[in-house]
């Protein structure tokens, strides 16, 4: 287990950069349950002031190193800043296969990152931020940020939705059609 | 060619040094007159010819609201005849695409209508330039994942159960699942 923090100036320069765009994340230190360090923050959904938005930061690099030190080439290479955000959503497993749908649906329209699902049924937003070196611009971080949260915003009602079977799938994929589309005016 | 974040005649030189085919768009093509490069990226066991596009999403709009952000898509049609998967098989497909994603280290599988399945990652940056041994980095790791995932899918239409598919790739949970989990601890 690495004893050194290898991002800890970063994350905290993240921290500051956050608080300034009014989200308040904490660092994560490695400690002995978790073999790598990361930032935790909730985050406000668009429309939905009941609903918060988990997200977790880390390197990728660093948590498969974690896994296996034997993968000590990673160090070397570009590091992968991952965003997790856990949506405030549990899928019932009797419904998972229509969410497949849907998500797999939305994964290909946006831009970039992607929904899924965790061992446990939970709706997910990843994305991997392939980038040069830690020194990640902040701006872009928070960029990352605001945009899961738009994301989420817009078709967490339809997942909701579609998890309770009160829509279909195709009808499912028509609502969230239309909601991509106002994403483009 | 160039933009504001990339200058594609460079990334070309770089790409061509170091052993990557790098092709013109097809003239009449859907990419004929784009920002695009094609890159040819080895063939599948299959002997299919992985080609991997690589272009500007200038018209994702609401990616530039405060800011001059740019996304970069790369995307990789896998060689796969999934198109006539039908019913229960369907959905079963749209579950295994999410839970192979999670064990993707980049990007992400999705379904492209038009296309069929595509392995594609967004990347996005502002303001600096892309340096291009990232991106060749990216296209190393996208041309390793899309073999695996040709792989693995031929392997599910042979008839493979998707949980043995997904023991076979290791089963162990992806580096983001792992730090949401770790986060969480």
């Amino acid at each position: 287990m690495p004893a050194e923090s290898p991002a800890k100036h970063v994350f905290e320069r993240l921290v500051q950069a956050l608080a300034f765009f009014g989200l308040t994340a904490e660092y994560l230190p490695i400690r002995p349950e978790r073999a790598f360090e990361g930032l935790r923050l909730q985050a406000p959904i668009p429309h939905l002031p009941a609903d918060q938005l988990e997200i977790q930061l880390a390197f990728g690099n660093d948590a498969l190193l974690a896994f296996d030190p034997g993968l000590a080439a990673l160090r070397e290479q570009a590091q992968n800043l991952l965003f997790v955000a856990v949506l405030p959503l549990q899928a019932p497993a009797a419904r998972r296969a229509e969410l497949s749908g849907l998500l797999l649906s939305l994964n290909h329209t946006l831009p970039f990152g992607a929904f899924g699902f965790d061992g446990e049924g939970q709706i997910l937003f990843r994305y991997q931020l392939l980038a040069p070196s830690r020194e990640v611009p902040p701006l872009l971080v928070v960029r990352i940020i605001r945009l899961i949260q738009l994301y989420t915003g817009l078709f967490l009602p339809i997942l909701r939705k579609l998890a309770q079977a009160e829509l279909s799938l195709s009808a499912a994929l028509g609502q969230a059609e239309a909601r991509l589309r106002t994403l483009a005016e | 060619m160039t933009n504001q974040n990339f200058d594609y005649d460079r990334l070309t030189a770089v790409l061509q040094h170091v052993g990557f085919e790098v092709m013109p768009a097809r003239a009449g093509g859907e990419e004929a007159g784009a920002e695009v490069l094609l890159i040819g990226c080895g063939r599948t066991t299959a002997g299919e010819p992985l080609i991997l596009k690589l272009f500007s999403l200038a018209d994702a709009l609401h990616l530039q609201a405060g800011g001059q952000a740019a996304v970069f898509q790369l995307q990789f049609v896998l060689p796969l005849p999934l198109a006539t998967v039908q019913g229960s098989r369907k959905l079963e497909l749209a579950r295994l695409l999410l839970d192979l994603n999670m064990l993707l280290p980049l990007g992400q599988l999705c379904w492209n209508p038009r296309q069929g399945l595509e392995l594609r990652y967004g990347l996005i940056w502002e303001d600096a330039e892309i340096a291009p041994p990232l991106v060749v980095e990216i296209i190393e790791k996208m041309a390793y994942a899309g073999g695996r995932m040709v792989t693995a899918l031929s392997q599910w239409l042979s008839g493979t159960r998707p949980a043995e598919i997904l023991a076979r790739l290791g089963g162990q949970p992806s580096a983001a699942e792992s730090a949401a989990k770790g986060a969480q601890a």
